[in-house]
Parts: structure tokens; C-alpha cells; sequence
């Protein structure tokens, strides 16, 4: 790989970009790799947390844009909390997608298959209900028994209910459907 | 006839435990010649002491053998007590009955053997043993620090302050250093001429110190607190003393040379003054440049000079100066960048290094401060800073890290930034050493406010396209390679030992590493002496170091010459060697092996002062007792008193007499 640094380039500016979009100053980043470090999806992505708060210190827009990592983000925030230098990985990550999408880019079906399934699943029950979205996940890849080998211990683990629990649905839908159409405004505004 | 007296320890149990030090008692009382025996649990106690003391005086004893633990430990403590009851105290022996025998045994039977067995040889060389004397070296109260830096100056007013005379002595027409080119420093950004200049003035008009500029030690005789130095003083074809500092001379004189102050971006005339705050601002003349000496014409600034004090005639003088102490601040160079072909240096104008950077930058450099490249004075709108050249590089270069590039890189793409405040800042480096009080603060500021852009790996090449710099290096962090169009490129070279250091330090007998830093006696414990008694080290001339490191040096070794010249006299052990005469044939094999320089040739010259012959003479303020001469001599004629032959080999025999 070759980075060119011509002269009327601005290296930073999109260091600075991103940090309007995320609030946060990827210069600060000292490349320790704490967030990688203890980042749980790491194994998914093909650039590591760190990796990837570097590229964006070298103005390597593509090369993120393009990347599995911003997609399979969990957003667990790990990254975020631990890291010493007051790096929010998370919001980049966060606003790497907005970019992304505003051009157009596309996650794998994979993901969009989970998103979908997890948004339908607060829209019904207004909190995740995850034997729901595991399911509606499975039903949408095709793949109907992935993962469901687990189901029984997670059950009686008491990490997962075999029954949803309604929590004030009607107001979260409303709640939902406010979020929803401010990102579909703002999408629209980007592209105009 | 012998009296000895012999006290055998059992210090608690660690001696009684493995040895029987009743029996070992009972039999040295035995040997001829011992007139006293006895064991006591605690030799070193005050009843312990005791013992000894009356003992002396009560058996009118006329050598004494403690056996308890090793010299190291309580020599001193016996010798002393020996001395207050009368005795003459090399008279009194150890035998280390504790770490040579109890703690490394576990038979009694033969570790009380071996106990007695080392009482006996001592007993024996005690009854040998002659009555030393300590050694009184008067002490001249005065001092030499050589290189006037920061750190020498600092030095010099230190001495100064504790009421020593100083003598400070550097090699170029004006003191300041390195630190006088500087613009501003790490980590406050504070002006550097604004904070060296009051020091300057200050050390210039200590009543305490004078200053020898142009000057360097020509040689060094004597030893500490009797140091004999002969100064150089170069020609400097101006009277210092009428001279006025006016400037007619050099603003007349037609000569113009490259300035070596401003690291070759200016230019200074054959007659000069590096910069205008030197001290003393008074010029010199550049013979290698001047026309009345390369050509003999001109001649302007000896016609033109109100007050007449140029002479061409002037030659070199040497001074003779006695001093008790010296201290060594001879600084550092920065490494000749013809070294580095890589990186384009002498080839592309606008590849310069850090110390040409200060200056570009500099409100009293060449520029006055007006950043322009070297090449066509433009405004550099991309610098690119690469780091370790020439520094951790144990293959091509020096192996050691410079230990200050990284700071006054970021220092520097600061200072770039704060001119040119849209201007792109590259750095090239392999690791960050920021370790200072508020260094790794400085570090974040220069990258995360002043936006430099820190690239890690090293350059592979620098070429000239166009107008432009290409810089091909590389970002292990992104595993790329990185190729950046500049304008500028800044070279952070290795700290080196300067010209000269190495001859210096032999005229000074101390020591050097391979890179011709000087070496301190001990890096962790004594780390501002030299192995030579009575010679300092401080500043950049041990190693590279930043401005607050080099000025605590200068005030540690300060420190260490008062305290050695608060005293009138200074007093030493007697053990040194001493030279037989008449059986010495001025072979000089001690000569050439005594590692102190302390044995010379001496004249023995009949009644009407013809030389007969020379013998070797040991200077006894010189020599350390270390012994290492005895061995070579072929006639046996060198002796190292407290460790005669006949003392060590009556030690020897008593051993084999008995196996
Ligand atoms: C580009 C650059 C930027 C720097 N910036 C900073 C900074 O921002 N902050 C900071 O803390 N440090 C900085 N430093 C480091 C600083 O320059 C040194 O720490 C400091 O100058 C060391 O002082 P010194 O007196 O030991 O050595 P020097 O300044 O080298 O002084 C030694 C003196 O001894 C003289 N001399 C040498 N040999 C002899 C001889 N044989 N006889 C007589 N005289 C002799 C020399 O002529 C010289 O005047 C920087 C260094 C460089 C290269
Ligand atoms: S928020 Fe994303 S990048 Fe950060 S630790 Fe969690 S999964 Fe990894
Ligand atoms: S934890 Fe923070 S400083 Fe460390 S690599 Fe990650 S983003 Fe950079
Ligand atoms: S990165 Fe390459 S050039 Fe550098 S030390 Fe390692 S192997 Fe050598
Ligand atoms: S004893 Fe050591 S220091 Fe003394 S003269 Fe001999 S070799 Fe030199």
C-alpha cells in the first residue's frame, strides 16, 4: 500500500470531518491498542479498532468506508470507556457509518438482515425481545437453525426469556417512529 | 622483639556458631610472638574496642590482629581505635574469620582449622608490617571548567557562589554553547538567548571568574588539588583589553566567510564576532580567512579601528594556571550529515538540519526570524521532520538514541506551526521518548493542538523533483509506504562527542567510550566523577541530554569541587607504591602499566648536576595502592607499601609451613 501526500492535500481534513460528525478528535489517538485490545467483535472485522482511528489519522477515507469493521461494530462501547487518551471509537464508528451510507455504501446483507429484524422487533415489543430477532434473523439469511443449539442453556441461564415482555409499546413506537423520520430527514437534506 | 595482640570474634553467633573461637584463641596464643590472646562476642562493641585499646597500652603490644568479619566492614573502625590507644594504625591487621570462613562453612572442625589458619598469617605479616604514614596533599583553591556552555557556565557560577575561584575556559570566541543557537526550548517554550543571556552577562561579571575564550588546554600535569594546566591562548589579533566592542572593524572588513553560528545560513566577515550577544564582545581575526594572512593585503581593520587595537603580529601565548580541581563540560556536536547520502544533505539545499532549523527560525537568525527555505526563500508550506538520523542505527551509525531529537522535533513543528500557521508538519519516527517533567504534555500539544502529523518508520530516501522535496518513508501503523511532496526537510541528527574530546581527555588521563563520551566513575552512584580524582564531568560531554539535565550536572559537579576544596589538605592512605633507587634500572615497565599515570621518570644527577641515571618515582598523590606495577618489575625495585613482599610472602609461608 502507497499513501501519497501531495502538497495542496489537507492530511487532516478528514481527521477533521470526523470529528464533526462524531465529536470526537481521532489526533488524539497515540496508537496504544487498548480499545482493540478488549474490543469483543474484534474476530469480526477485517480492520481492528485501532487500526482503523489510524487510517482515519491518515486521511485513508476508502479504506474505512469500504471496511466489515464499522458494520461489526457492536457498539458495546468498550473501546470508548477504556481508552486513555478520551477517544470515543464508538461515536467514529458510529459516524464512519453515517458517512458511508450518505455515499451510498452498502453493509453486507447480513447486517442489514439483523438491523432489520432488531428494529421490527422494538417496533412489535417496544424492548428487544432476542429469542425474536434471533429467529427473524434466521428466517431472513435462510438459515433457520443457526445458533438455536444454544437456546436451551441460555434459557436456563436465565440470560433469555421464552416469552416477550410488553413495556409501554405504544409509546416507544411513538418514540420510534420521531427517531426514524429525523434520520430519514436528515439523509434526505445530506443528499440535497 | 613482636608483641602482637590477638582478638577473635564471635559477632553474635555468625563467627561462634561454625567456628571454635575459644580454641582458636588458645592456639594463636601460642605462636612466639604473641603475648596476647583472647575471645569476645562483639569485637566492633565499645567494651569490644575497649579491649583493644587496653591490650596496647597494658602489653605494650606492637601489632594487633582483630579476627572477625572483612576489612571492608570495620578496618577503619580497629585502625582508629588502635591510633587513640597509641598504635600506629596500618599496625593493626584483619583476619576474616566471618564471609572467608564461618558464613561459607558448615564443619566446625575445618572451619575452625581455616580460622586459626588465617589468624596465623596475619599474625605473621603483622609482625612484619612497618608504621605508615596518611598522606597530606595540600589543595590549591581554585578551579578549571573547561567548555563554556550552558553547562559550564552554570558550573562556574556554582564554584563562584561557594567563594572559589574559576577559571572558564572554551575553545571558540565566545562562550554560550549550543544553547545560544537555540530558539525557543522544550518544554515551556521559553526564548533561549532571553534565559542563556543573563547567565552570560552574569558569569562575565563574577569578580570570581575569568573567562579565557579562544583558548584550550594545551596540558596537564599534577594530581588532585595540584593540578598544573597549560592554557593556549590562540591568537586573536585583537588587544581584549582596548578593544570597545564599536563593530567598525567588521562592518568594514570586505571578507565574507560562511558564520559557523548560524550553521552555514549566513554570513559572518574574517574579523567577527559569532553573534551579537557574545562574550566578550570582542571580535577575532579568522587567520584561515583573513587576506592579510592568506594573501597579505588588505589590512582595513587595522587602519580603521578608532582605538587601534588590531595586530596582525600577534601569536599564540601560552599561560601556566594552578588549580585543585577541574571540571569537564565540553558539550556535543551534531553528527557530519555528509554521512547520510540517503537523505540528500549537501545535495538539496532545502534538506537542512535541526540546528540549521533553530536558526531559520530564530528572531536574531540569519532570516531574522522570517522562515524562508534555503533555496529560493520561499515560505515552506510541508516540512517533513525525520527523527533518529543517524541515532539507533547500530548497523550503518551510532547505536545509542540521542535521548533529546524527539523533543525538539515536536518543539520544532511547533515553532513551524506558530510561523506558518496553514503549513503541514510530517514526522518520521521509530519510537517517542518524552520522558521528562511535562515532556509527554509538550508531545500531545504539538500533535493534537499544533496538528503535527506523526508518521512511524523511518525515511528511505529524500530526492529533488521540480521545486519539490520526495520524501519515500514508511507508517508501520497503516503498513503502508508514505510518499510526501515537501518543501522543507529537517534532519534531527545524532548527538556526538566533539572534535577534540578524545586528545582532551587523554591530556586529562580520564576515560572515554567508543563514542567519545567521557565516562563517569560510577554511571549510577557517581555520575558527575571521573575515574581521575579531582576531575568533574557534566552536560552533554557524558552523553546527550537536554538544557535541565546538563544544568544539574553543573551544579552536582560544582558541588563536589567545593566539598573537595572546602578542606585546606586533603588526606589519603598511606598504602602506595614506592620506588628502591638504587636497585630501579629505569626500565619503565611500571610506567607503562600503572593504570593512574602516577609513576614518572625521575633524574639522579651527581654533585655537579650531571645526570648519572633515571629511576622510577611514584607520586603519591597519584597512586591508589592498586598494585598493579609491583608484579612487572624485573628487579623487583617497585613496592607497594602495606602489601610488601616481605609481608605477603611471610603471609604465604605461615600457610605452607603448617600444609
Ligand atoms: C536542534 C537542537 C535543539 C535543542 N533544543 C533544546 C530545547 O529546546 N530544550 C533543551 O532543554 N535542550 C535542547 N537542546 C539540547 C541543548 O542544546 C543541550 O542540552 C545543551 O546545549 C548542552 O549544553 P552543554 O554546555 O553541555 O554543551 P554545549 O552547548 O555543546 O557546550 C559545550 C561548550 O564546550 C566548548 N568546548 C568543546 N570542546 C572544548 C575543548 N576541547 N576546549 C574548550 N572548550 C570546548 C564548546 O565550544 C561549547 O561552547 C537542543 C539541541 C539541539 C541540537
Ligand atoms: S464499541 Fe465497537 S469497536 Fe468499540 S469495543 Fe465495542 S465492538 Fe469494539
Ligand atoms: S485506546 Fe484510544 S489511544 Fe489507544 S489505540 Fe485506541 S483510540 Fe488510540
Ligand atoms: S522494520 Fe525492517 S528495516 Fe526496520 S528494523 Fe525491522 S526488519 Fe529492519
Ligand atoms: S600501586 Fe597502582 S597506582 Fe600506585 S604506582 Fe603502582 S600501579 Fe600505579
Amino acid at each position: 500500500m502507497l499513501i501519497e501526500i501531495t502538497k495542496d492535500l489537507d492530511q487532516l481534513a478528514f481527521a477533521e470531518v470526523l470529528e464533526k460528525e462524531s465529536g470526537t478528535d481521532v489526533k488524539k489517538c497515540y496508537q496504544c491498542g487498548k480499545c482493540t485490545a478488549g474490543c469483543p467483535a474484534n474476530y469480526l472485522m477485517d480492520i481492528s479498532p485501532s487500526q482503523t482511528i489510524r487510517f482515519s489519522q491518515m486521511g485513508m477515507k476508502e479504506k474505512i468506508l469500504n471496511s466489515q469493521t464499522i458494520w461489526n461494530c457492536i457498539f458495546c462501547e468498550t473501546c470508548s470507556t477504556r481508552c486513555p487518551q478520551g477517544v470515543d471509537i464508538k461515536g467514529v464508528m458510529d459516524g464512519l457509518r453515517r458517512m458511508a451510507i450518505r455515499q451510498g455504501i452498502r453493509p453486507k446483507a447480513q447486517v442489514r438482515n439483523l438491523e432489520k429484524a432488531f428494529k421490527d422487533n422494538i417496533k412489535s415489543f417496544g424492548r428487544v425481545y432476542e429469542p425474536g430477532v434471533v429467529l427473524d434473523f434466521n428466517f431472513r439469511s435462510g438459515n433457520i437453525l443457526h445458533d438455536v443449539i444454544y437456546f436451551p442453556l441460555m434459557l436456563i441461564k436465565r440470560k433469555i426469556s421464552l416469552l416477550p415482555h410488553f413495556k409501554r409499546t405504544a409509546e416507544v413506537k411513538r418514540v420510534l417512529r420521531k427517531a426514524f423520520q429525523i434520520s430519514r430527514k436528515a439523509q434526505e437534506e445530506a443528499k440535497e | 622483639m613482636a608483641k602482637i595482640g590477638v582478638f577473635v570474634c564471635w559477632c553474635g553467633s555468625n563467627i561462634a556458631e561454625t567456628v571454635d573461637v575459644k580454641r582458636a584463641a588458645e592456639t594463636i596464643a601460642k605462636i612466639p610472638g604473641v603475648v596476647y590472646s583472647v575471645d569476645y562476642k562483639y569485637m566492633c562493641s565499645d567494651p569490644g574496642q575497649d579491649m583493644v585499646k587496653n591490650a596496647i597500652k597494658e602489653y605494650n603490644l606492637t601489632g594487633v590482629v582483630v579476627a572477625s568479619c572483612s576489612p571492608r566492614m570495620h578496618e577503619k573502625t580497629f585502625r582508629k581505635a588502635a591510633s587513640e590507644a597509641g598504635l600506629n594504625p596500618y599496625m593493626l591487621e584483619m583476619a576474616n574469620i566471618r564471609e572467608h570462613c564461618s558464613w561459607v562453612h558448615d564443619n566446625k572442625e575445618e572451619a575452625t582449622q581455616k580460622a586459626i589458619d588465617l589468624i596465623r598469617m596475619m599474625v605473621e605479616k603483622v609482625k612484619r608490617n612497618k608504621p605508615l604514614q596518611n598522606i597530606k596533599i595540600p589543595v590549591t583553591k581554585k578551579a578549571l571548567v573547561i567548555g563554556g556552555g550552558v553547562t559550564g557556565i552554570q558550573a562556574a557560577l556554582d564554584i563562584a557562589a561557594g567563594g572559589i575561584p574559576v577559571i572558564l575556559l572554551e575553545r571558540e570566541p565566545s562562550i554560550g554553547g549550543h544553547m545560544s543557537m537555540l530558539d525557543e526550548t522544550f518544554p515551556t517554550l521559553d526564548c533561549s538567548q532571553c534565559i542563556l543571556t543573563p547567565k552570560m552577562v552574569e558569569v562575565a561579571q563574577n569578580p570570581l571568574v575569568t573567562i579565557m575564550t579562544y583558548s584550550e588546554l594545551e596540558k596537564l600535569e599534577g594530581f588532585i588539588g595540584n593540578f598544573k594546566a597549560t592554557i593556549k591562548k590562540k591568537a586573536r589579533h585583537v588587544n581584549v583589553e582596548e578593544c570597545t566592542g564599536c563593530g567598525t572593524c567588521w562592518t568594514k572588513c570586505p571578507t565574507k566567510v560562511t558564520s559557523e553560528f548560524e550553521q552555514g545560513l549566513g554570513i559572518r566577515k574574517a574579523i567577527y564576532i559569532p553573534f551579537p550577544q557574545a562574550i566578550p564582545s570582542r571580535p577575532v581575526i579568522d587567520e584561515a580567512n583573513c587576506m592579510k594572512f592568506t594573501q597579505n593585503r588588505c589590512g582595513i581593520c587595522a587602519k580603521i579601528c578608532p582605538k587601534q587595537c588590531i595586530s596582525y603580529d600577534d601569536k599564540e601565548e601560552f599561560i601556566e594556571i594552578e588549580v585543585g580541581s577541574i571540571v569537564v563540560a565540553t558539550g556535543y556536536d551534531l553528527m557530519p550529515t555528509s554521512a547520510f547520502g540517503e537523505y540528500g544533505y549537501g545535495k538539496y539545499p532545502d534538506v537542512v538540519t535541526s540546528l540549521q532549523f533553530e536558526r531559520m527560525v530564530c528572531a536574531s537568525g540569519p532570516t531574522l526570524g522570517d522562515l524562508q527555505r534555503p533555496s529560493d526563500k520561499k515560505k515552506p508550506k510541508t516540512v517533513v521532520f525525520i527523527q533518529c538520523v543517524g541515532s539507533r542505527d547500530p548497523e550503518h551509525h551510532k547505536a545509542y538514541c540521542s535521548k533529546i531529537c524527539c523533543m525538539y522535533t515536536a518543539k520544532q513543528t511547533m515553532l513551524y506551526r506558530h510561523k506558518v500557521h496553514d503549513g503541514n508538519a510530517y514526522v518520521f519516527y521509530i519510537d517517542i521518548r518524552s520522558n521528562g517533567k511535562n515532556y509527554e504534555e509538550f508531545l500531545r500539544r504539538a500533535q493534537e493542538e499544533n496538528k503535527a502529523q506523526y508518521i512511524r518508520g523511518r525515511v528511505s530516501m529524500v530526492y529533488q523533483d521540480g521545486p519539490d522535496l520526495v520524501v519515500e518513508g514508511a507508517d508501520t501503523l497503516t503498513n503502508s509506504q508514505v510518499r510526501i511532496r515537501a518543501d522543507l526537510v529537517v534532519l534531527a541528527t545524532a548527538m556526538v562527542s566533539p572534535i577534540g574530546v578524545k586528545e582532551l581527555a587523554q591530556k586529562l588521563g580520564i576515560g572515554y567510550d567508543q563514542h567519545g563520551f567521557l565516562t563517569e566513575a560510577h554511571p549510577k552512584l557517581r555520575p558527575v566523577e571521573s575515574a581521575t580524582a579531582g576531575i568533574f564531568l557534566a552536560g552533554c560531554a557524558i552523553s546527550p541530554r537536554d538544557i535541565p539535565d546538563s544544568v544539574s550536572e553543573a551544579s552536582g559537579a560544582a558541588a563536589k569541587v567545593l566539598g573537595m576544596l572546602s578542606k585546606d589538605e586533603l588526606e589519603k592512605e598511606g598504602v602506595v607504591a614506592i620506588v628502591r633507587e638504587c636497585s630501579c634500572t629505569g626500565c619503565q615497565n611500571c610506567i607503562r602499566v600503572c593504570p593512574f599515570t602516577a609513576i614518572a621518570l625521575k633524574d639522579i644527577r651527581d654533585k655537579a648536576g650531571n645526570l648519572i641515571r633515571q629511576v622510577a618515582n611514584v607520586n603519591p598523590g597519584l597512586c591508589t595502592g592498586c598494585g598493579t606495577c609491583t608484579p612487572t618489575c624485573p628487579s623487583r625495585s617497585i613496592d607497594l607499601q602495606g602489601f610488601t613482599d616481605e609481608e605477603i610472602f611471610a603471609e604465604i609461608n605461615a600457610m605452607a609451613e603448617l600444609h
